[in-house]
């Protein structure tokens, strides 16, 4: 019994899933980028580590 | 276009979504977004173990993205500061959300000069590469000319004294002198220039006080300065219901006339003269499906040179913008502190004033108002599927009742479809 659970799982598994997709997004990342302003002020936060201090404009 | 989905509870989040005739499996924070059949979804909706524990196994190796972790503030240093020096402006903008001219004034220069100091002496004090000044908020900074002038020559002098680096931005209509023009080529590192488009496109929204149209000097004096080495340099057209169907039209034009810069998109805002404006904002439909077409279609431009409200699957960002998690320290031209550079700002927003002979006085309480996250906080966004792209939405526009939360799932949900070769 437990052979055909497992089975029938694993071909359940290959049946349901058409496709498979990496979104890409890695981090959770600062977002300066309001409507208005912000994206072209480049990052605004205060961190000291991020590209914006590091690199400046 | 059918959207449903509902959040089921696991240690890892899971959307199932409905597209039309498309169904779909999406973890947001393991990256990953699976194409189902419909039986699966079905499923799914329903709890079924067998498809939930089958899809979580499936993504279980992936790293999850962890969320950034917000602390309350408790010494507010910033070394960026954004001043409004003027609400008078010289174009009268038929949607204007500032009100631009109707109580006219201007900034205390013992203001402006009490807050450079401060983000001047912080930035020292905290060894950053540089501090930012810029102009924002009200009315046009040009408008205001002497007094952005003496703000800018005296930051520099008192940086140079400090032995550290200013830079300078700006948010303007750039309807100014080609003077004015040289002053800023010479100074600014940042602009944000408001055009609207073709001129046919632009003249429509933007007029003159004296109801003249402005196309031509914004043009020649964006160009000039694009073309002249301003380094941080966007464009940003507001659209209507009157230039929405020429949406790929005006990128097209933006990214010929200005191909170093970054292109800004906004649908008409219900606030200021907007609310009674007689040019009225997009269908927020109509407005997304425009961007799918030239950049999910027609791939007009690249994705990381143009913003317009909705967010990238590609991008994870807990918050919508710095207003709270920087927060953004904001002067109006009365001298309170604002978390946001615009305009009718709810009260929320405010958290402290400053004054030539008081300082600088803040209630950090207001200030952490929203700290938390609105993802996290606010039940409208802990189900939507789009909450970690779209971070909250502008919490301007949240506390108007004017979200455009909708659009955010609609543009989202035509991202998922692309992803998958499915529009």
């Amino acid at each position: 019994m437990e052979c055909i659970a497992e089975n029938t799982l694993v071909s359940f598994d290959q049946n349901f899933i058409i496709d498979e997709k990496d979104t890409g997004a890695r981090e959770d990342v600062y977002s300066g980028m309001c409507d208005c302003y912000c994206k072209t002020q480049g990052c605004t936060c205060d961190c000291h580590d991020c590209a914006f201090w590091q690199n400046g404009p | 276009m059918l959207l449903n989905w509902s959040r089921i509870d696991s240690e890892v989040e899971i959307f199932p979504i409905q597209i039309n005739d498309y169904f779909f499996a999406y973890f947001p924070l393991k990256h990953t977004s699976f194409r189902v059949t419909s039986k699966a979804y079905d499923q799914l909706i329903k709890g079924d173990s067998n498809v939930l524990s089958t899809l979580t196994n499936k993504v279980s190796h992936k790293d999850t993205i962890k969320l950034k972790e917000f602390h309350p503030i408790k010494d507010f240093r910033p070394h960026r500061v954004d001043l409004a020096i003027t609400t008078r402006c010289n174009l009268n903008c038929v949607y204007c959300h500032a009100n631009s001219n109707e109580d006219p004034k201007d900034m205390d220069q013992g203001i402006a000069i009490k807050a450079v100091d401060f983000i001047l002496e912080n930035a020292k004090e905290q060894n950053v590469p540089y501090a930012q000044v810029g102009f924002n908020g009200g009315g046009e900074p040009t408008a205001n000319f002497k007094l952005m002038k003496e703000i800018t020559e005296y930051s520099k002098k008192r940086a140079s004294d400090l032995g550290i680096k200013v830079h300078f931005g700006m948010a303007t209509n750039a309807f100014f002198t080609e003077k004015q023009r040289e002053f800023i080529k010479d100074n600014f590192s940042h602009l944000a220039i408001s055009l609207d488009g073709k001129a046919r496109h632009h003249n429509v929204h933007r007029p003159t006080i004296a109801g003249k149209d402005s196309f031509d000097t914004v043009f020649a004096n964006a160009k000039y300065l694009h073309d002249n080495g301003i380094k941080n340099f966007n464009i940003r057209a507001t659209i209507s219901e009157r230039t929405v169907d020429d949406i790929g039209e005006i990128l097209e034009f933006f990214i010929n006339e200005f191909p170093k810069a970054g292109y800004s998109f906004m649908p008409i805002n219900r606030l200021g003269r907007g609310e009674i404006c007689l040019i009225n904002p997009p269908k927020q439909e109509k407005y997304i499906d425009m961007f799918k077409e030239v950049l999910l279609e027609k791939q007009l431009c690249q994705m990381d040179r143009i913003f317009f409200m909705c967010g990238l699957l590609s991008t994870v960002r807990s918050t919508f913008c710095d207003a709270f998690s920087g927060p953004g320290f904001n002067i109006n031209v009365d001298g309170l502190l604002a978390a946001c550079q615009r305009d009718n700002l709810p009260n929320e927003f405010y958290f402290g004033q400053i004054s030539a002979k008081s300082g600088i006085k803040i209630d950090y309480n207001r200030l952490n108002y929203f700290k938390e996250p609105r993802i996290v906080s606010d039940k409208s966004c802990c189900d939507c599927f789009a909450k970690y792209h779209c971070g909250g939405e502008c919490m301007d526009l949240v506390l108007h009742k004017q979200s455009r939360c909708k659009a955010i799932q609609r543009w989202n949900a035509y991202q998922l479809l692309d992803l998958h070769n499915c529009l």
